[in-house]
């Protein structure tokens, strides 16, 4: 009985005793509550997952013979994270979940036994008959790719064994598919009038995107870039005040759902009368922990700063409408696929700009706040064409066209799910971690598939007294845990999102690095995918886009981007009548950009992404599974000016990635195995080290200028490897 | 219990509480009265009967927004502070057999958001307790968290009593407590070892009681270069125990309380030679007698009786400084004497440092209560009406019935808001925001911890004197990582020390909990009478009357020489009360409540501050339709300063001013609508306005002059709660 209830019904009791006429009434009421109390405790249903990962990852390269580099070559990773899931009234009309985590570490020498305890979603929810369902508090929303959505990343054929550790990392952060996580309420309802006027579904949410939140300018998380400073980018997530996302969505599906029209407005706007402030130490962005002297009067006073002074207030408004139609559906034919949906948005940002401007004659600089309007348009069209026989053959076409131009902005579609970060081995170029594919010892694969939920990294001075421990602290983070995953659900603002497009994965991320929502872009994907009676199943993709308008004006002319490439996926097992699993699956992927510059000379990236996988299951639930993946990126001579800022002050030239990774698991169902696998990542970077400036943040510590092939050629040619022994659980029940 | 969130119900305290037995049902009603009863309890047992492992909990989800406006804010003060949150109270109770019961309360909290990760939100354990009757029911223990009241003087809360309050101000009060692990009760809340004996029946003897308390009230800083708030030097613990006897409507009870804080957990530290450590020693021995006629006389509807108390206490403190004390040493020299080597002994006594304790202060005082009262029914009247007589020395000191759980003086709302001077700054910085705001607001949050919330200090040895920050501290910063929970409330479960309320010159300030009684019935100094009268017309009609007329004699004004007051002087205070409810529903023999309440409270004093407190209360609660009902309350809470203001100083020690607040008048409005959506959930939605203007004469040094601060706060807020 909970302690409200309890003290209800004393009251109710002692009432009871005390009073006289009354008696009948109140214990009337005191049963009712019982009654009530009853009810209220219908049960509780309990799920959850468990993932626990030891990850044993090496660092090798020739190229440190001496040890200049003195942080540890091995990490170690060794971790269990428990989510319970509680279901409270599970089938009543008012329902609450709680999701606890529970983590616990091997080898966190920080605090060993601080194992954590989180609180990781909580939310009540119900519904009043069938028609209206609602939800306060943590829940997923995915509406389309131009309204709310969380744009992911497509691999075509990614082997079972990376496949496993992806999901693994995405469902750390709680991820869903494209859904986006928030926190807010949202009310559905669904009514179906008639089979020809059809079924009206609306939908309102509201949800609050950021709060007023001071966070340390030199945190690992909670910054993009920790301790930088970059004009007209954020490089923190503080907040100054709260952001709310306002919308809601309406759809009609007339003609026996097979028609379909839909409204979805949306209002995202920073709360500006919550604008908070922050009484900081006067010190730099980038101060070392001993510049804070509190015996200096003015490092040690307080002064009053915006708590995040990179972020101006947001306020835009996104309207979007969509038409579709199953026209297979409306010729009632079964096997034909053949529906086409288009989407039309608009955003209308206004977007607040200080000035400071000086009287002539009083000589008194005062600032002028002036807004600008931008509007910003998108469109999107699918088509999807089909032709499928049962237990036979399918074949079918899908077509995106977008159209969005360069004022188009939707930050809760366009914020990337993945931002890739440097995971294993950080502590070896822990001064640049922070700038993820600029960092020296990035790879592709170790942002995309590994994570550390709570990672001690190891200072830049190994002793342990106070003194030790300042001079050990990082450029990237402080010498504390923190969550290194590239995954994620964050909403972020236009500054940092402008920054975070500045360090995205070409070999990920070049067209579409948004989405389907990306702005400035205009152009056509199509996806070819073709399905032999369950045991073939290939695809080819091709996608050409263009920027609508130049980025750069007057440097950069035109930029274009296409991508090609195709796959497929064998059951040998089913094609060879086996009774056991076998499956083979590879594909190639070839990604371009081309920048074609004022002057007349042009920039050329390309890259190749190529995956090869094979699964096997030789005893009932043993198995075996091996993946191979290769990136080959040629850089070209254009160099992003902007790049420096995110610590690519080398041009990189070339890259080769190459994945490989082999291993036992124990199947026992659906998203429920123990693997162990071994596997390596050896990458190679050519630079082009001609024109050296002061700094070489994408460089190791070890490159040296002076000696040859060490950039005496004009190219330094970086090798590394990464070999990787873990065992992994997955139980989701 | 003193349940007295809700005054209408006929109430009873504690400590002192005798059931009253059978109630005059009318005949038709007995049958139906004992078979109610009887299903009642066939549930409770039911309940207690059920073995194992039991979740239950509550979950709220919704959000606050507070709209402030003020002509004193600075022109880029924030003026909206928003709250969304989900929040979850898990209450997780074992049964390893039918007598007892493990009782773990564990609370979730997650602030709306989602542009940055969050890690490690903790769950917070805020209840663990294994409690059970046991012996054939005739002894009950609680080990762990425990709420634990004795009598009036020994140990006891003392809390704010608002007549007729109505539902919808009570229920937020109720849930700024929650937030705090308290209650509404007049027990104290306690961790440690709690053991009661009751013998039933022995001969004449109704009941023989013995119980013993053991309880941790303050545990010894371990980590001093992060501190935080409930910083302190040295383990506190309490000792109790009390034993009584109950007989023909008579109780007979001796009462034992010893504070006391162990040297040993401070002196395994370095201290600084400015630092001083204070040990602080209280005990309080009582004995309390009561009566009532009902047992002996249980045919008249009316019963009388007299319950009173006698305490004495001790207070002592003793204190540990660094000075130089001789220390006497021998060395063996060596000296070449008319050619002969001489080796002797050199007695010398040269000063070190050392740790010296000596005693600071001793008080011993005495205090005693003794009221009469006349309780009854008659025609449907429930009444009780009670008067007595009270007289506590200035000496007398029992902190653990002296510490209420209401301090105020905290911005809950709008706490990001600032003005544009800098006296503004200093009135709501140290007198703080509105009563009605403490009262009945409070703000949970689930914070990243970082450099702005973290509170570290200089270095290790001398935490108690420095206010300087570690130079460590932007080295030991946690990447954003961590998150703590933190309160906005002005409610406190932490008991105070004599020394630490004599130092807070404005502790009493606030009449809240009440102007003549700060510190409960344990206050020291006073003597004067005291009566109280409730009734309650078959639940359709509430009366409760209050006055009381109570002496100061030599209260010591010594901490106010600022404000120009006599050291000594007598201090005359008059408090008088009254409310009047009515179910209009019952009246009108409608099926639901429409229950009209209000309020009239003064509090006045002749000396000291010569303050003033009028409280006017108004509310409606009232089920309007199916599920829906709609909650209305209005509160007014005029405090006047009439012997020149309560002064306060600003600016910096090189340039003091003061500030004199004069009076304060503060408003709440608040209206709502609580619709049921199932059993035990509800949704809520409610508007509140508040408003807090203080008038105030200030004194710079370079100009003097008298101005207001006038606050408005708009509140809004809408929330979700389920029960499981």
């Amino acid at each position: 009985m909970n302690m409200k209830m309890k003290r209800l019904l004393i009251a109710l009791l002692s009432a009871s005793v005390a009073a006289s006429a009354s008696a009948v009434a109140d214990n009337q009421k005191a049963l009712q509550a019982k009654a009530d109390s009853a009810n209220a405790k219908r049960g509780v249903e309990i799920g959850g997952s468990i993932r626990a990962v030891a990850q044993r990852s090496s660092f090798k390269t020739d190229q440190d013979p001496t040890g200049i580099n003195k942080f540890p070559d091995v990490e170690r990773n060794e971790f269990v994270s428990a989510d319970l899931n509680f279901g409270f009234r599970p089938y009543e009309f008012v329902r609450a979940n709680v999701t606890m985590r529970l983590g616990g570490g091997m080898q966190e020498y920080f605090a060993a036994a601080a194992k954590t305890l989180e609180a990781k979603w909580l939310n009540v929810e119900g519904n009043i008959g069938k028609n209206f369902y609602w939800v306060i508090g943590d829940f997923r929303q995915e509406l389309t790719p131009l309204t709310i959505y969380n744009p992911g990343i497509d691999i075509m054929y990614e082997p079972t064994i990376f496949a496993r550790k992806r999901h693994m990392a995405e469902k750390e952060q709680l991820l869903e598919g494209n859904k986006r996580n928030l926190q807010g309420v949202n009310l559905q309802f669904r009514q179906e009038i008639d089979p020809m006027i059809g079924e009206i579904r609306a939908e309102a949410f509201f949800a609050r995107v950021n709060r007023v939140s001071v966070l340390d300018f030199s945190g690992a998380e909670g910054n993009i870039l920790p301790k930088d400073s970059i004009p007209g980018f954020a490089t923190s997530l503080a907040s100054n005040t709260d952001k709310w996302l306002v919308g809601g969505n309406i759809e009609l599906l007339p003609m026996q759902k097979n028609v379909f029209v839909g409204v979805t407005p949306m209002f995202i706007f920073d709360n500006e009368n919550t604008k908070s402030y922050v009484y900081r130490h006067p010190l730099a962005r980038d101060a070392k922990p001993d510049d804070f002297n509190q015996n200096d009067d003015e490092i040690n006073s307080y002064v009053q700063q915006p708590i995040n002074p990179d972020v101006g207030p947001q306020n835009t408004l996104v309207i979007s409408g969509r038409a579709g139609a199953d026209v297979a559906g409306l010729m009632q034919n079964k096997n034909l696929t053949l529906d086409l949906v288009a989407e039309y948005a608009m955003s209308i940002n206004k977007v607040k700009e200080t000035n400071y401007v000086t009287d002539p004659l009083t000589n008194v600089t005062l600032p002028v706040v002036s807004e600008e309007k931008n509007n910003g348009s998108a469109i999107l069209a699918n088509l999807n064409v089909g032709y499928k026989e049962d237990n036979k053959w399918s074949a079918g076409l899908a077509l995106d066209f977008i159209r969005n131009d360069e004022k188009w902005f939707n930050n809760l579609a366009q914020s990337p799910s993945f931002f890739a970060q440097r995971i294993l081995n950080s502590d070896k170029d822990g001064e640049t971690v922070k700038y993820g594919v600029n960092s020296p010892l990035y790879s592709t694969f170790d942002a995309l598939y590994n994570y550390s939920p709570k990672f001690s990294p190891v200072g830049k001075s190994m002793g342990t007294n106070d003194d030790r421990f300042m001079d050990g602290q990082r450029e990237s983070y402080n010498i504390a845990p923190y969550n290194k995953n590239s995954w994620g659900s964050n909403v972020y603002s236009v500054e940092q999102l402008s920054l975070i497009n500045l360090m995205m994965d070409p070999a990920l991320q070049l067209a579409l690095p948004n989405g389907l929502a990306t702005a400035n872009r205009m152009g056509v994907r199509s996806l070819i995918k073709g399905d032999w009676q369950g045991m073939v199943e290939a695809q080819a993709l091709v996608s050409i886009f263009n920027q609508v308008k130049s980025e750069l004006e007057g440097v950069v002319d035109k930029v274009s981007y296409m991508e090609f490439g195709g796959g497929a996926k064998v059951d040998v097992a089913k094609i060879a009548g086996l009774s056991k699993a076998l499956e083979v699956s590879g594909s190639y992927k070839h990604s371009e950009s081309k920048t074609d510059l004022v002057g007349g000379a042009s920039g050329t990236f390309k890259s190749d992404f190529i995956n090869a996988g094979l699964s096997v299951q030789f005893l009932p639930r043993l198995g075996f599974t091996a993946g191979f993946q290769m990136i080959n990126s040629d850089y070209g001579t254009y160099k992003d000016p902007y790049s420096t800022f995110v610590g690519a002050d080398v041009p990189l030239m070339k890259s080769k990635q190459m994945h490989w990774m082999v291993g036992f698991d124990y199947v026992v169902a659906d998203n429920a195995w123990l693997a162990i696998n071994y596997g390596m990542i050896n990458v190679t970077n050519d630079y082009n080290t001609t024109a050296l400036g002061e700094s070489t943040r994408n460089l190791p510590d070890y490159f040296n200028s002076a000696k040859k092939g060490d950039g005496m050629t004009g190219t330094y040619q970086h090798k590394f490897s990464q070999s990787i022994f873990e065992a992994s659980i997955n139980v989701e029940f | 219990m003193n349940f007295n969130m809700n005054m209408r119900k006929f109430l009873l305290t504690s400590a002192l509480a005798f059931s009253a037995t059978a109630a005059f049902a009318a005949e038709n009603q007995a049958e139906v009265v004992t078979q109610q009863k009887s299903l009642l309890e066939k549930l409770d047992s039911l309940n207690a009967a059920v073995l194992g492992l039991k979740i239950n909990g509550t979950a709220k989800a919704g959000a606050l927004a507070s709209f402030s406006s003020s002509d004193q804010y600075a022109e880029n003060s924030p003026t909206q502070e928003n709250q969304a949150f989900t929040d979850v109270n898990l209450r997780l109770t074992a049964r390893p057999s039918s007598e007892t019961m493990i009782d773990v309360q564990l609370r979730l909290h997650k602030d709306w958001q989602n542009a940055y990760d969050e890690n490690n939100n903790p769950i917070i354990g805020h209840w663990f307790s294994y409690d059970g009757t046991i012996l054939n029911k005739h002894v009950d223990f609680n080990l762990g968290y425990m709420r634990i009241g004795y009598t009036p003087l020994t140990i006891y809360t003392p809390q704010t009593e608002i007549l007729q309050e109505p539902e919808i101000f009570a229920e937020k009060r109720r849930e700024a407590l929650a937030q705090r692990n308290l209650d509404t009760t007049s027990r104290r809340l306690l961790q440690g070892l709690n053991v009661a004996y009751q013998s039933g029946n022995v001969g004449p003897v109704d009941n023989i009681t013995a119980q013993l308390t053991g309880a941790r009230l303050r545990n010894t800083a371990k980590k001093l270069d992060q501190v935080f708030f409930d910083f302190d030097f040295a383990d506190r613990y309490l000792l109790g125990a009390r034993v009584g006897a109950d007989a023909y409507g008579a109780h007979l009870g001796v009462n034992y309380v010893n504070l006391m804080d162990r040297k040993l957990t401070a002196r395994s530290k370095k201290i600084a030679t400015t630092d001083t450590v204070y040990y602080d020693k209280n005990m309080v021995f009582s004995a309390d007698l009561a009566f009532d006629s009902k047992k002996i006389l249980p045919e008249l509807p009316v019963s009388f009786g007299v319950n009173g108390e006698f305490a004495m206490s001790n207070w002592k403190v003793d204190r540990d400084y660094m000075g130089k004390v001789p220390e006497t040493t021998y060395s063996l020299t060596q000296k070449n004497i008319d050619g002969k080597e001489v080796i002797y002994i050199v007695k010398s006594t040269p000063k070190v440092d050392a740790r010296i304790n000596e005693d600071y202060r001793e008080q011993d005082g005495k205090s005693i209560y003794a009221n009469l009262f006349v309780k009854g029914n008659v025609s449907g009247l429930d009444f009780k009406a009670e008067a007595g007589y009270l007289q506590t020395d200035s000496s007398f000191w029992s902190e653990l019935a002296s510490s209420p759980v209401y301090t105020g003086r905290a911005t809950i709302l709008n706490s990001n808001a600032f003005y544009s001077n800098s006296i503004n700054d200093v009135i709501l910085g140290t007198f703080g925001a509105s009563s009605l705001e403490n009262l009945y607001y409070s703000v949970y949050n689930s914070t990243t911890l970082n450099a702005n919330n973290l509170m570290t200090s200089e270095n290790l040895v001398n935490a108690l004197s420095s206010e300087k920050e570690s130079t460590n501290m932007f080295a030991r910063l946690d990447n954003n990582y961590k998150n703590g929970h933190f309160y906005r409330n002005g409610y406190t479960g932490t008991t105070s020390k004599k020394l630490e309320v004599e130092k807070d010159y404005l502790r009493d300030i606030d009449p809240s909990v009440s102007m003549s009684l700060p510190f409960g019935l344990a206050t020291p100094d006073r003597k004067g009478i005291m009566a109280k009268a409730d009734a309650n017309w078959e639940d359709k009609i509430f009366f409760n009357g209050r006055v009381s007329v109570l002496t100061q004699t030599y209260a010591d004004y010594g901490k106010w020489t600022l404000a120009g007051l006599p050291v000594i002087q007598e201090n005359k205070y008059t408090e008088f009360a009254f409310g009047l409810g009515a179910d209009v529903g019952a009246l009108a023999a409608l099926d639901r409540q429409i229950l009209i309440q209000g309020s009239f409270s003064q509090a006045s004093e002749s000396a000291y501050l010569k303050r003033q407190a009028t409280r006017i209360v108004a509310g409606l609660t009232a089920d309007v339709w199916g599920p829906i009902g709609v909650l209305a309350g209005f509160q007014q809470y005029k405090k006047v300063f009439d012997n020149g203001g309560v002064p306060l100083v600003g600016g910096t020690e090189e340039a003091p001013f003061i500030v004199n607040v004069n009076d304060a008048t503060e408003r709440l409005i608040m209206a709502g609508v609580r619709v049921k959506l199932a059993p035990l959930s509800y949704l809520s939605l409610q508007y509140g306005m508040l408003t807090n203007e203080l008038q105030y004469s200030y004194n710079t040094g370079v100009i003097a002059g008298a101005d207001k601060v006038s606050i408005t706060k708009n509140i809004l807020s809408a929330d979700v709660t389920v029960n499981f």
